[in-house]
């Protein structure tokens, strides 16, 4: 008898818990969607899971303002599974942000001049100062 | 076809056109300008431009058209870096001793060193004292593509024009892309990257080259320090001027104006970091080696 009300008591636990988080987390990030730029989104969702959206306006340089439109999608614990961002005016995700976003890292080794073929010409860092070239000898030793 | 060569802004040029050699008017033509512009734009020299304003006033000033679309482009690239990239730092490079002397000590006594202010409405420039500019980092691809101008002018339509490194182009002859290596920074005897060069400008920069004691020529304006999380860059972009403006901004801006910068000069862009990775723009063409 004690074991099953302990069980009933540990349902209770878990169900007052996943309300208080639903409510204090995704509750609020739904919200988004009551300001004035928010728009729903109506997608195909996986049951439970919700897209919102809200525009951000902010000075790209000193006299340009720029306007984004972030786009959330939370599964049904209300947790973010997807950020994208588009232009606030035309919707579609702006060239150079998807530069930004998918600009890789990686490690480049690098191969000698002396294996490459049909090249014409190497660019490179320059000495752009006579001083340099003058002192050059100095500055390696300094290095 | 022969390399017509020459020394300018301290460096070696070359102009290459396909399939002729440069005749004896366009040389000179090519060799006066790139003079005339190290006369204009040199820090190093006290009679440029650049130096005029060193025993100024706080006031207003009348600029000629070039050094007005030079500034303007400078000015652009310090909002686009956050005030990092200003050509105002002339005053803290000196202090650390890559100054007008050559003597090129580590000084290393930034305290106190302060970088003026500025501002460009057209052709008015207004400073706020005494002051001088450095427009290394924009100056020479401008020029390069100044110089492409001229030989394009001549009737050459196949060519390819190098300052110390960094080019602009048009085709070969066949229609083909100029083959360009790409320098590993620091490593003179390395190429990172291949990439096809056409009716583009290509910029190169690293951190070694001028560097004196722990000090290099790339000072950030804000920090009073030189630049250490980017250790060398490499821009294609619409000109050689755009290119080279890219690269300075690759060094300077936070990686989140990365977006920005190419946006402002339709570049594509490597970046090698201090931790030994690199930073590659998706629509870099090239091949990485």
């Amino acid at each position: 008898m004690f074991k099953i009300k302990k069980g009933f008591l540990l349902i209770a636990v878990v169900i007052v818990v996943s309300v208080f988080v639903y409510y204090r987390y995704a509750v609020k990030i739904l919200q988004v969607n009551k300001s004035e730029d928010a728009t729903p989104v109506t997608d195909m969702l996986p049951i439970g899971a919700k897209k919102v959206s809200a525009v951000v306006k902010y000075m790209a340089t000193e006299d340009k303002e720029d306007a984004l439109r972030f786009v959330l999608t939370v599964d049904k614990q209300g947790v973010i599974t997807e950020v994208a961002t588009l232009d606030a005016k035309t919707g579609e995700v702006p060239e150079k942000k998807i530069a930004f976003n998918q600009q890789a890292s990686v490690m480049i080794v690098g191969k000698k001049l002396s294996e490459l073929t049909a090249i014409d010409n190497v660019a490179k860092s320059s000495l752009t100062t006579k001083a340099f070239n003058s002192v050059i000898d100095q500055l390696k030793a300094q290095l | 076809m022969e390399d017509f060569t020459f020394t300018g802004l301290g460096t070696k040029w070359f102009v290459r056109v396909d399939g002729k050699q440069l005749d004896n008017r366009t040389q000179k033509a090519v060799v006066e300008y790139v003079q005339d512009f190290e006369n204009r734009f040199s820090r190093f020299l006290p009679l440029s431009e650049v130096n005029a304003f060193r025993l100024s006033p706080a006031g207003d000033y009348i600029l000629s058209d070039e050094f007005s679309r030079l500034l303007a482009r400078a000015d652009r690239l310090r909002v686009l870096t956050n005030g990092s990239y200003d050509p105002a730092v002339a005053s803290i490079l000196e202090d650390v001793g890559y100054g007008a002397q050559h003597g090129l000590a580590p000084l290393e006594k930034t305290e106190g060193s302060r970088v003026s202010q500025w501002s460009l409405v057209g052709n008015k420039l207004t400073i706020d004292g005494p002051m001088a500019f450095d427009l290394g980092g924009i100056g020479k691809g401008y020029c390069i593509d100044r110089v492409a101008e001229i030989v394009k002018h001549f009737g050459y339509k196949y060519y390819l024009v190098d300052g110390g490194g960094d080019m602009a182009d048009s085709t070969k002859a066949d229609g083909s892309a100029w083959r360009v290596a790409v320098e590993y920074p620091g490593k003179p005897d390395t190429a990172a990257s291949v990439v096809n060069l056409s009716h583009q400008g290509l910029a190169v920069s690293d951190s070694f080259r001028r560097r004196f004691g722990k000090w290099h020529h790339l000072v950030d304006a804000q920090e009073k320090k030189p630049i250490e999380k980017v250790i060398g860059c490499a821009a294609v972009a619409r000109d050689a001027w755009a290119a080279d403006c890219m690269t300075s901004g690759l060094f300077f801006a936070p990686l989140e104006n990365y977006g920005a910068l190419a946006e402002e000069f339709s570049a594509a862009y490597l970046v090698f970091q201090n931790d030994g990775t690199a930073i590659v723009s998706p629509d870099w063409q090239g091949e990485l080696l």
